[in-house]
Formats: structure tokens, sequence, C-alpha cells
């Protein structure tokens, strides 16, 4: 999985990129809030970020407000990582938007875990997202038939779009996913036998 | 913590242990080698950032710099040079300027301290 690191620290910059490597994350580095902005705003960002709190130009928590007010961005997990350790700090920061909140110096194996978490959250966010859009696929085909459909009183031919009147059997068939196989009812029987 | 900090020489004495730092990073010496390498060249430049704020004496700048600073320093200690630039950095959000240049003399020290023992490490 993408994630993204945004910190002015090259000592941290580079601690996290190796960890994050050795996990198996595929890491996109900046170094500070401007750069770390410019890569959101790219076609396909990173689901996750990890990012600091005091960087030159875009702060950590602006970043976050950003995020959440972008309809694109909104299901990104965000983890701060900062040496703002005041609880005051940390309910600002939440605020803000981020999902997570871990105070420096902190223990690799501690981040490792909430990256799971993050992992895990996004992985259900995206399984959902595309759930919704099969839902939403099979309700607009749904929608083809609740309508109101021409229908002819006499041999039951339905009108289509194109104004040609089909059976009503290939009209289903078209628009929607039944089938039909064909038999005579007994009163067609006794009917259709006498004739 | 500023008058501990202006009064005790026993701030000074702090030791970075390059066994804890190494095994922080799960054992990775190659790794610590590297980020001591980094921070050794980016620290002159870091401190001559906190060193020309105190000179200026604005808080935020005060405040800004000395936290920059903290959080690299605490990739290798949570003590010395980390605690006082942790003190520096609450100096410049109360805004007592007139305890900056104590406070950062005795982080002058320590870094000079931290560094010896980081150049000793990298040349190790």
């Amino acid at each position: 999985m993408r994630i993204l690191i945004a910190d002015d620290d090259v000592v941290m910059r580079h601690a996290l990129r190796v960890h994050l490597e050795r996990w198996e994350y595929e890491v996109v580095e900046c170094a500070d809030g401007e750069a770390a902005l410019q890569e959101m705003r790219e076609t396909s960002p990173p689901p996750i970020a990890v990012m600091d709190w005091n960087m030159p130009g875009v702060d950590g928590p602006t970043l976050c407000q950003e995020v959440r007010e972008t309809p694109t961005l909104s299901g990104m997990y965000i983890i701060l990582l900062t040496s703002n350790a005041s609880k005051q700090d940390m309910i600002t920061g939440l605020e803000s938007g981020a999902d997570d909140y871990i105070v420096k110096p902190f223990d690799w194996d501690e981040l490792k875990a909430r990256l799971r978490i993050g992992n895990r959250i996004v992985s259900l966010q995206q399984a959902l997202g595309a759930r919704v859009n099969e839902l939403q696929q099979a309700l607009s085909s749904v929608r083809v038939l609740s309508g109101l459909l021409p229908i002819c009183a006499y041999c039951k031919r339905i009108r289509d779009d194109k104004q040609y009147w089909t059976q009503i059997e290939h009209y289903l068939s078209v628009h929607s996913d039944a089938r039909f196989s064909h038999g005579i009812c007994p009163e067609c029987l006794v009917k259709h036998a006498e004739e | 913590m500023s008058d501990k900090l202006n009064n005790m020489s026993a701030v000074d004495e702090f030791t970075w242990s390059p066994d804890q730092m190494i095994a922080r990073l799960g054992g990775d010496e190659e790794l610590a080698r590297q980020l001591v390498t980094l921070f050794i060249g980016e620290c002159p430049q870091m401190m001559a950032q906190v060193r020309q704020s105190v000179e200026q004496g604005t808080p935020d700048p005060i405040r800004r710099t000395a936290h920059a600073f903290k959080g690299s320093v605490s990739n290798f200690l949570p003590d010395g040079p980390t605690a006082t630039a942790f003190a520096l950095e609450q100096i410049g959000r109360d805004g007592r300027l007139d305890e900056a240049p104590a406070v950062l003399a005795t982080l002058e020290r320590q870094v000079d301290m931290l560094l010896a023992q980081l150049r000793a490490f990298e040349g190790a």
C-alpha cells in the first residue's frame, strides 16, 4: 500500500522511510507541508499519510483540514506524528481531521501496529466503496423497469424507447436479467386444443 | 525547569547510548549510523536558527526553532539536549525572553557533548 510521509526533519524522514519500506509500504516522501499538499492533489494520492505537525509553509493540522474538506481525499487515513505532547494539542490535532496521534519519541512497533489499523480501515473503505458502486449499478438497471411501460391492451406488446412494439418477453430480457422458458398454461392448452 | 537549567551542572551530565539507540531501531546498526551522519550534517544549521531566534528576542521564532531542534535530537535521546530544547520552546511559548540566553548556553554545551559522542560512534 502507498503511504505519504511529510516531515521537515531529515533524520526522522529517513528513519520513517527505512522502517516503512521494511514493512512493505511504498513510500512517497515530502520535506514540508506544501509538497505534501501538492502530492495529495495528484490523481491518485496515497490512501495513508504520516505527517508532522510543525512544518514550514503548511502545518499538519491545516493539511488534515484540507483533506477532510476535499471529497476525493476524505477517505485518507492520517496519523499525526509530533512532539506536541499536551492533551490540548492532541485534541486540536484530532479535531483538525487526523485519525490517530503519536507523540515523538515513539516506539517503532507502536507505529507499525497503528499503521496496521489504518491499513485495515482503508481496505474496508475501499471494499465498501466498490460494493456501493455495484449496488448503484444494480439499482440503475432496476429503475429501467420501474417506469411507466406502454403496453398494447390486446396483444400485450410493449413500446420501447425507439417506438418499436416488441414482445413482452423480448423487452424484459433486454431490460433485466430475466430469462424465459416457453410452455403452455392449462387454460391455454384447453383453449388452443379446441381450436 | 529553567532555574534548574541555569544552576545545575548536573543537567549537562547525560550519556548518549549507541546500544540503546540501535535497540530502539530493532537492532539495525547501519540505520543508526545513517541517522547519526544525517544529524551531524543538519545540526549546525538547526542550532544556528535557534541561536539567531534567541538573539532576535522574539518569542514565536524561539518556540518554533527550539521545537524543530527538539524533534530532531529526540531521535537520539529523551533527556539532555532534548529536555533543554523543550525548556527553550516553553520559554518561547510563554514569552519569558530574559531566561532564553542562559538556557541556550546550556543547550550549546549539551549539543557539543552529544556531537562529540556521535562523531566517536561514527568514526568507530
